[in-house]
């Protein structure tokens, strides 16, 4: 079949830059963006929960959206920039996000809290959550299950609130 | 995952010729076609990137429709002002699927063209003949709890599990296509298929055939509408049943028209002229609603695990036309049902 | 929908919990990505590879696999192994302590089935990639199914035998007075049967493991487990290593000082979550078989659909409750009958009814244990093991009674107060529950309630209800052991061999050595999870606290000692020649009566060449003790239910806990919030759907066994109520981490209950349970509170 059709499923370039560095790589069609960061360059802090979609710990940045990597083919995404946990930070200054998760007691086992921080910050880029259900609504593709939520809910509500004026 | 190969589509004319091929797959988003490839449901030989084909736009069409590109995200088209105030209907009926995250991936597209959640659809070790044509239905006297009770076949009972599909078949939406014999435009409404005995054809899509874009008619329910997704969690979870309503009321409260159609019960989004019918002129009132609902639930089968759909349907049928009806629709964030 | 207006004036910045007190201080790895998890290892912390190992799965449970045909995934490039029964090797029998399925049945011995799921082969290769391309290609073919097979109860009632021990020993009968005669007597009766589903853990970080064999012919594994002795004993008997430690006495050796120091080594210092499901997993010796037969580091990771068959589950459970009471509502009997699904292999059977025979005062009580082995993985402990299904039935019974009787169910409560262990008649060390159950009714504004069932009305018309429970679970100490060095430069180091699983071990251990010791909490750094340290215990049934902790300040106390002696020997110390009780340390100064003073830093640099260090070891009675124990806490639920669609959403939790003492109140208050939140799970949404044709865990994905999403989560309001537990536990701590489930389902129904009079008997209480009976008519007045 194939071999009448002008498709290989030899590796292909993409060329992605992940937390402010460019990775110029060469993968099988196959490689979703996380098996890319974990398997491919080792950048471990993002999570696989379940490799389906169906529980937000793979979340990270792609072009400054909240995506699920784990369903996200990195072929499909050349020359795309992505933030994962170990980019939110700078040098040792912990962003709000990650220092209100840390006041707010926002995580337990802390599996579940790369993808909840790059989810939240994602969410903070959107701009729709305005209230506590909002924020609760729009942050339920992120599953915790040491049951952190109200912290969580809490920590985010309280970066929102501090970077956006209130008329 | 099996491999496969990859191909960039550079134009439209190239990604139908080379998607006509037999084992070649569209990928747009890929939230549910990646997906079906990790179980090894789907193992197409290669895979046609259409993500860089010009049908990223939202656009105004001559009759004050709007024109949704097939490879607008989900959450794009949900968040666009245009929607928001024109189609409010389908705007919440999007924001209450999926996650955040997925809304960011997932196109209309892909949406329209996503697979059924049917357990035993997913599970390669198990009779499906929707995944391999004669090889029985597990779900018949199995787990079908989340399956359909309208349209079903003897050789298939799954859902289309699509919300934003619900709200399209209200507002009359059209599927524009281009294939390898040129464009065409196809009704929502004859856009799915029920599962008969060829059950592994969820649409009518000819092979190499695309979507491109999906086209809103100008319509009147900026008002009286309502998306009711009904679920056993509040978020991020597939409907048991959802409804949704677009209304004009006269001045005097009377329905001028009404749409109703049905999410999580059948192969297709679920609507019946004869419901809308015996809406028509009518007061809003609870029994006009429950005698719409029963005959948009007409001959309606429970399978056993799924039973309580019969009833659960007809309630939300009627809740949400009053929702609708009342100019309350359901807010995706608070989940009180109003 | 989502309105794109500005952040309303109305909404407030969050009070941040717990203000003063320590946050977690492995936060920062947690929240930058460096908390290095199993999964995470790359081959640079292995010497330079690190191959992947990925399990094949049985899809039939039953019979025999007849052939495995292994040649094409032998052929995928990069592979290096295909481990099967045929050529894994043969492990020696191994003692599971906690009655996990290991103990009864290794993997890959033989070609025999025992359940659908279960690992019949392990593909090793270079990436990834290669193993699940290759573990896709190795083909099983199986003998017929046997036909007799069950996999739910109601298909293996007949397989059903007493049980004499439940959960870790607690008895499966009891019998105190006469239950059956004082039950026909009663003049209020209430007979009820229960059907809880089964659930799995589903921790967000799966199975994982990663082993290495050592030259010298050591292994070393790296992976979350709640019990590193255990895994590592474990490990030992299975690969026949001469072992000195066995693990039926490997408290005694512990408690009898012996070293233990054979040539497996377990650590584990980040577990992603575990809740109980982390130990003694099938995975722990996977790896390590595969990994000897390529002679190189392996790591393992299930994935999620595996963590259903491979690790364990609480159980399905039938019970049925029988309450007799006097007019006044006094109970007069008891009676607990439980039906409990054991695995197919594995000898786990959940601690059921522990709860009923200590919760209320009745002069006749009986329990009556039964479990039956179903053609499934086993079932294993799981947060509040037992507990939360026994307190639903008994407490949505004791509701019912109380509505029979004329009684506000929190007044029933209080009538049946036990104030003396009720199956032991011992005093309680503590037992504040009164307390708890005045604060939470105030909080959640239970006096102020419409009692009337079906009478309560919110926006929308939606009924409201108000439920109760009360919440229990037993205060275990286990042996443990601690070493605590105090180093030249006056810090100290403190090790032991517990697990940090989210709990906030770390935090909690070096707060409480720095207390202590007089240290700031920057001086003190603990190290933990690797059984090159001292004996750490399990990280189970809530202990960590009263058994680690109990031996870390016994530890800092002796160190407290001999430092003191030690500078009022040491002339060149301003504190020379003074009582060493009249000596305080505070904040690393040692103060002496009369403003003498030195820093533990300046005392110890002295003499450099000699730090100080002690061991010591606790729990030896195992927590026996002259009292009962038993942590206590009221739980409060407000729901509603949508009258058409018969929707239930919490509406608020409200949770008044009496625990002892509070060493850290944000972690206890996370603690408690998760594990109200885990309760919210099960009386809502959680179960596995069991194929009953196949055996298959159906919905075996985190898409389709829903968990609590953000979205399903209530506000959750936690009190703490302290408690003078002194002469329960030298720290006076209770175990807090599993006590806020046990109320949570019972209350929720008891609440459904009192919205809509529909008494549903069965987890989880999804809508088409609430669909099959009418609603009440009642005509009662809206009230809104
Ligand atoms: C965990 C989870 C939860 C979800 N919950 C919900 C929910 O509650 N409600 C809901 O509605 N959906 C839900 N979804 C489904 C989601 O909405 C779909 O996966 C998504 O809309 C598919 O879009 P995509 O662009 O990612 O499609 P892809 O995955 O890229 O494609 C899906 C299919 O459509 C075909 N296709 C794509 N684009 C075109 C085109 N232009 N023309 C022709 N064929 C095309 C592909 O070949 C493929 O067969 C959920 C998904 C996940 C993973
Ligand atoms: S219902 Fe359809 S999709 Fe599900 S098993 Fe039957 S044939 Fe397959
Ligand atoms: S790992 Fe990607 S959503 Fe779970
Ligand atoms: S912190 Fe453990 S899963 Fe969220």
């Amino acid at each position: 079949m194939l071999e009448t059709l002008p498709y290989s499923n030899a590796p292909v370039p993409v060329d992605l830059t992940i937390n402010g560095q460019l990775h110029q790589l060469a993968i099988e069609p196959r490689t979703t963006l996380l098996d890319v960061l974990r398997e491919h360059l080792g950048l471990m802090g993002t999570k696989k929960g379940c490799d389906h979609g169906q529980c937000g710990a793979c979340t990270v940045l792609l072009n400054g959206e909240r995506r699920v990597s784990c369903l996200t083919l990195a072929v499909s995404h050349d020359e795309a920039t992505v933030t994962t946990v170990e980019g939110l930070a700078t040098g040792d200054e912990l962003s709000p996000l990650q220092q209100a998760f840390l006041e707010y007691d926002a995580y337990q086992c802390g599996y579940c809290t790369p993808g909840q921080l790059c989810s939240a910050q994602g969410l903070l880029h959107e701009g729709h959550a305005r209230t506590r259900d909002e924020v609760r609504e729009l942050m339920s593709g992120n599953l915790c299950r040491c049951g952190a939520y109200p912290h969580i809910t809490d920590a985010i509500l309280s970066v929102l609130l501090t970077q956006q004026p209130t008329p | 995952m099996r491999n496969f190969g990859y191909l960039r589509a550079a134009s439209a004319a190239e990604a139908v010729q080379a998607g006509a091929a037999p084992q070649v797959q569209f990928l747009a988003g890929g939230t549910n076609l990646v997906d079906l490839l990790k179980y090894r449901v789907e193992q197409p030989a290669a895979l046609l990137d259409i993500n860089r084909l010009p049908y990223q736009h939202i656009e105004e069409l001559p009759d004050q429709g709007l024109r949704l590109g097939a490879l607008v995200t989900n959450a794009a088209t949900a968040y666009d002002a245009r929607v928001q105030t024109r189609y409010p209907l389908l705007s919440s009926a999007i924001l209450a699927g999926a996650s955040a995250q997925l809304r960011n991936a997932a196109t209309n597209g892909g949406n329209l063209n996503q697979r059924t959640r049917c357990p035993y659809f997913y599970d390669v070790a198990a009779a499906c003949n929707k995944r391999q044509p004669g090889s029985g239905c597990a779900a018949i006297g199995g787990h079908n709890r989340g399956l359909a009770i309208l349209g079903t076949s003897e050789s298939c009972i799954a859902t289309f599990p699509s919300d934003m599909g619900v709200a399209l078949r209200v507002l009359d939406a059209e599927v524009r296509l281009l294939g390898p014999a040129g464009e065409r435009v196809v009704p929502m409404a004859e856009y799915h298929r029920l599962p008969g005995a060829e059950p592994w054809r969820d649409n009518n899509l000819l092979p190499g055939e695309l979507v491109t874009a999906i086209d809103l008619p100008p319509a009147h329910f900026g008002q009286h509408y309502t998306y009711l997704k009904i679920r056993d969690r509040l978020s991020y979870a597939f409907a048991l049943v959802s409804v949704a309503v677009g209304m004009r009321l006269d001045k005097a409260g009377h329905i001028q028209e009404a749409r109703v159609a049905l999410g999580g019960v059948a192969h297709k989004p679920w609507r019946e002229p004869r419901a809308e019918a015996v809406l028509a002129g009518q007061l809003p009132t609870a029994e006009v609603f429950g005698a719409a609902a029963d005959e948009l639930l007409a001959g309606a089968v429970g399978q056993g695990e799924n039973n309580f759909k019969l009833a659960l349907a007809r309630r939300a049928i009627v809740r949400a036309c009053q929702q609708a009806a009342a100019g309350t629709p359901q807010s995706q964030s608070d989940k009180h049902i109003r | 929908m989502v309105s794109n207006s500005p952040v309303p004036a109305s909404l407030e910045l969050p009070p941040v919990p717990a203000p003063g007190s320590p946050r977690r201080l492995e936060g920062r790895d947690k929240l930058t990505g460096r908390a290095q998890y199993a999964g995470d290892f790359t081959s640079h912390l292995t010497g330079g590879v690190l191959d992947a190992a990925v399990v094949v799965t049985s899809t039939q449970a039953t019979g025999r696999i007849l052939t495995i045909d292994a040649s094409a995934a032998n052929k995928v490039p990069g592979v290096r192994l295909v481990l099967t029964h045929e050529n894994a090797p043969r492990l020696h029998a191994v003692l599971a302590t906690n009655g996990a399925e290991i103990g009864d049945l290794l993997p890959l011995q033989d070609d025999k089935l025992h359940y659908y799921g279960q690992a019949v082969a392990v593909v090793v290769a270079d990436t990834l990639a290669a193993a699940r391309d290759a573990a896709a290609l190795v083909h099983v073919t199986y003998s017929a199914p046997a036909p007799d097979a069950a996999f739910t109860l109601a298909q293996g009632r007949s397989r059903s035998q007493d049980v004499k021990k439940v959960g870790a020993g607690d008895p499966g009968q009891v019998q105190v007075g006469h239950p059956d005669k004082a039950f026909a007597a009663a003049p209020h009766q209430v007979d009820l049967t229960f059907d809880t589903a089964p659930h799995h853990h589903n921790a967000m970080e799966p199975g994982a493991i990663v082993a290495a064999w050592e030259a010298d012919g050591g292994l070393t594994v790296h992976l979350p487990t709640q019990f590193s002795y255990g895994d590592a004993v474990i490990l030992g008997e299975a690969f026949g290593f001469g072992l000195k430690e066995r693990l039926p006495n490997i408290v005694a050796q512990v408690l009898g000082g012996i070293e233990f120091h054979h040539k497996v080594r377990v650590v584990s210092t980040m577990t992603g979550g575990a809740f109980g499901s982390k130990n003694a997993n099938v995975h722990l010796l996977l790896a390590p078989m595969a990994a000897k037969l390529t002679g190189r580091p392996v790591k393992l990771v299930l994935d999620r659909a595996q963590t259903f068959s491979m690790m364990p589950f609480r159980g399905e459970m039938h019970q049925r409750i029988r309450l007799g009471a006097d007019a006044e509502g006094r109970l007069q009997a008891v009676l607990h009958d439980a039906l409990l699904a054991k695995g197919t292999a594995g000898q786990f059977v959940a601690p059921i009814g522990e709860a009923t025979t200590k919760v209320y005062a009745t002069p006749n009580l009986g329990l009556h244990v039964q479990a039956a082995a179903l053609d499934t993985n086993a079932p294993g402990w799981m947060r509040g093991p037992g507990a939360p299904n026994g307190q639903f039935a008994l407490e949505s019974a004791l509701d019912t009674l109380a509505y029979q009787v004329g009684l506000d169910p929190l007044e029933i409560r209080l009538r049946n107060y036990a104030d003396t262990e009720p199956d032991t008649g011992k005093e309680w060390s503590s037992k504040a529950l009164r307390e708890c159950y005045a604060q939470g009714a105030e909080r959640v504004g239970w006096h102020q309630r419409n009692p009337q069932v079906g009478s309560m009305r919110g926006e929308n018309g939606r009924l409201l209800g108000y439920g109760m429970a009360t919440a229990i679970y037993p205060t275990l100490q286990l042996p443990a052991r601690a070493r605590i060095v105090l180093g030249a430069d006056g810090r100290a180091v403190v090790q032991t061999a517990n697990h940090e699983i989210g709990q906030g071990m770390i935090t909690t251990f070096t707060q409480l050595a720095a207390e202590t010791l007089g240290l700031p909490l920057e001086q003190v750094r603990l190290e933990w999870g690797d059984t090159r340290l001292p004996y750490g215990g399990m990280t189970v049934g809530s202990m960590t606290t009263l058994s680690g902790g109990a031996a870390i300040q016994e530890a800092a106390q002796q160190v407290l000692k001999t430092l003191l002696k030690r500078v009022v020997a040491d002339q060149a110390s301003p504190l020379y020649n003074l009582a060493p009780a009249t000596l305080r340390v505070e904040n690393g100064r040692i103060m002496g009566p009369g403003g003498a003073s030195e820093t533990v830093a300046a005392a110890m640099a002295r003499q450099p060449e000699s730090p100080i260090t002690e061991e010591a070891t606790t729990g030896r009675t195992m927590g026996h003790s002259r009292y009962g124990r038993e942590a206590f806490g009221a739980e409060f639920a407000v729901v509603s239910v949508d009258p058409d669609t018969l929707h239930v959403q919490v509406e608020r939790l409200v949770g008044a806990f009496a625990g002892g003492r509070i060493l850290n109140p944000l972690l206890v208050r996370s603690q408690l919030m998760g594990s109200m939140v885990w309760g919210l799970g099960q009386a809502l949404l959680e179960q596995t759907a069991m194929d009953e044709r196949t055996g298959h865990w159906l919905n075996d994905s985190l898409g389709e066994a829903l968990v609590p999403t953000n979205a399903d989560v209530a506000d959750i309001d936690i009190i703490l109520i302290e408690e003078d537990d002194s002469r329960g536990h030298p720290l006076g701590v209770k175990g807090l981490g599993e006590l806020g489930i046990t109320g949570v389902a019972a209350a929720i129904a008891n609440a459904i209950f009192h919205a809509t009079g529909q008494r549903i008997t069965s987890l989880p209480i999804t809508l088409d349970k609430l669909l099959g009976t009418p609603l009440p008519q009642s005509a009662a007045p809206a009230s809104n509170p």
